[in-house]
């Protein structure tokens, strides 16, 4: 009875009814977008992770003296000292811009073999550079890259071309096949151009091996292993900073962040929330004053103060609910396009759906008690007379 | 039926206080119809707001139905203007949104009977006042007298001991004003309902059976 008298009133004010909503949709909307996104992106990473492996680790170094920071020979050994190390890939990067209408940004990325059995890479044509070609000017194509640089042909068809890079003429040797973003080393290998690691270094003699990533032997301790891999660097090259990481610490960093941002999406979110609900209430009061005489009438005809109250709270409840339920498919939209632009797997986090329709409601009764007391307490023969 | 001895009410505007009744007296029998007449400003409307339980004397006492009146609470006021008086006003009052059956249902949906008890009973008072085929328009697509009979189906709808109209031919021409006194003298006459009219309009008054006269804060028969 109240429902539909409610859905009445705010069907009558259909105008009045939609601006008011517009904040709450945008603020759950919102909220629960950002919070599924964040979801979807976990999942992502998380999802890289189980394709990589948690027997990951990654060693960023830096040491005042550079020589022994340039010796791909002191990675490679590690491998053969430590029995807990199955692999390991040094490697070194710098960003090539693009001189195209689109500004593309390459990553042209210093490596050998040890990179390709690390992420564990699938070609197209060719072959990968390995420690063997020196500083020969080789390049292995990421899968995007050719059509970034205007190049045309099949993969087989790619190998054997000359392009320049840096001011040199380098021959493509391999393509890559498509391949994920690998998070944990800040390398997209689609958009990426490998070289051999000697090459790279001969460009600058500045220049160092910084970061490298390592994968454990089967059956030993991840974080063991990481302990040992510091102790063998800083024992290698004296005075060195390092900074070594395990996948499981990644990912629990990764967490952390993630649940910062939920933190700070959740308080941005309560503030759109709250302005919303200062939308409503507004409304209702509105609402309340337009509507004296009608209180008047019905308090005469019999209508008790909490008849009144109920039938005002009822319309707040069910004008926020309405705009909890557009929100919800507002984001839900917007969550779709997003994890569709940016080629994540979509899924709807029912948490924040439930958390929504719960806030809303919530909102809706919150904001919505002043005006309907304020209904409610009015004086029969004042609200008779629209005073 | 209706008793109210002594009653007195003041006004506080500004610095002055205004004794609007200073001990009015008036008793009311089952199957009266009774007009209340006075100038503008006389105490008329105070008195209709006691009578009709929207308002509280400050002193004196009012029995309605053998009920003692003047300690009632705020929802037993609500509970005993549902039950007891049905209303009508001088501009009708019926709520715009809604059609002329919903507004006569209304006084029963605040006693919580049953919808469709309520409705088919709103549809026997339309027909008593001979607005059943308008059931279900809206006010808006009524004439003045056709909203004044709506709201009297609403009046009735309860089975009130009391009809309070106040006015209830003031915003209509002469001849439909006519009309609905019939209806009044017709409801009064074939039925024993107890009305009072409360009016500044002499040709009303006459043809009630009784008159009184709100002057100096006082009711005296005519």
């Amino acid at each position: 009875m109240y429902l539909t008298e409610a859905a009445r009133s705010l069907y009558a004010t259909k105008q009045r009814t939609i601006l008011a909503l517009v904040g709450i949709v945008i603020g759950i909307g919102s909220v629960i977008a950002l919070v599924s996104i964040g979801n979807i992106v976990s999942e992502e990473a998380a999802k890289e992770f189980r394709a990589l492996g948690t027997d990951v680790i990654t060693i960023a170094m830096r040491s005042p003296d550079k020589e022994d920071m340039r010796k791909p020979r002191l990675y490679r050994q590690i491998a053969k000292v430590l029995s807990c190390v199955d692999s390991i890939a040094p490697h070194s990067k710098i960003y090539l811009d693009i001189d195209n209408e689109n500004e593309d940004e390459l990553v042209l990325i210093g490596s050998d073999q040890g990179f390709y059995d690390f992420a564990r890479f699938q070609l197209s044509a060719g072959r990968f550079v390995n420690s063997l070609d020196a500083e020969r000017p080789y390049a292995v194509l990421g899968a995007e890259v050719a059509q970034v640089l205007n190049l045309s042909g099949t993969p087989d068809q790619l190998i054997g071309q000359e392009i320049e890079i840096k001011g040199q003429m380098v021959t493509i040797i391999g393509v890559l096949k498509p391949f994920m973003p690998l998070t944990a080393v800040d390398i997209e290998p689609d958009i990426s151009l490998f070289m051999p690691l000697k090459w790279l270094l001969a460009l600058d003699s500045s220049r160092q091996i910084s970061s490298s990533v390592a994968r454990t032997q089967a059956q030993t301790d991840t974080a063991v292993c990481a302990e040992k891999v510091e102790q063998y660097f800083k024992r290698r090259i004296p005075g060195v900073q390092t900074e070594v990481t395990t996948a499981k610490e990644l990912i629990a960093n990764m967490r952390k962040q993630a649940d910062m941002l939920s933190v700070l999406l959740t308080a941005i979110g309560s503030i759109s929330l709250v302005v919303g609900g200062v939308g409503i209430m507004n409304i209702m009061l509105v609402s309340v004053s337009e509507r004296k005489q009608e209180i008047g009438i019905r308090r005469a005809l019999g209508a008790k103060r909490k008849d009144i109250r109920y039938q005002f709270l009822t319309e707040s409840l069910l004008l926020s609910l309405l705009g909890g339920f557009l929100g919800v498919a507002l984001s839900v939209i917007t969550t779709y396009y997003v994890a569709q632009y940016n080629a994540w797997e979509f899924f709807v986090s029912w948490q924040a759906v439930f958390f929504g329709a719960g806030i809303s409601a919530g909102i809706g009764v919150f904001f919505g008690f002043i005006p309907a007391h304020q209904a409610a307490k009015l004086d029969p023969i004042q609200a008779l007379r629209g005073e | 039926m209706l008793e109210l001895s002594n009653i007195s009410k003041s006004y506080q505007v500004g610095p002055t206080r205004l004794d609007i009744l200073k001990g009015a007296h008036l008793s009311v029998a089952k199957g009266d119809l009774l007009a209340i007449m006075g100038k503008s400003g006389s105490g008329k409307s105070t008195i209709m707001n006691i009578i009709g339980l929207l308002d509280r004397p400050d002193s004196g006492s009012y029995h309605l139905n053998q009920r003692a009146i003047e300690q009632y609470q705020d929802d037993e006021l609500s509970a005993a203007r549902n039950e007891l008086i049905g209303f009508v006003f001088q501009s009708f009052y019926l709520l715009p949104r809604q059609s002329a059956l919903e507004n006569v249902m209304l006084p029963l949906r605040y006693r919580d009977s049953p919808p469709a008890e309520s409705k088919e009973r709103a549809m026997m008072m339309l027909e008593k006042v001979g607005m059943a085929s308008r059931a279900h328009h809206r006010p808006n697509e009524l004439s003045g007298g056709q909203r004044q009979r709506v709201a009297i189906a609403r009046a009735l709808v309860g089975n009130p001991s009391l009809i309070l109209a106040d006015e209830p031919t003031g915003a209509l021409d002469p001849r439909v004003g006519k009309d609905i006194m019939n209806l009044f003298i017709d409801l009064n006459e074939r039925e024993g309902m107890t009305i009072v009219i409360i009016t500044h309009d002499p040709s009303i008054a006459e043809r009630c059976q009784r008159t009184v006269i709100m002057a100096d804060g006082y009711l005296e028969e005519a």
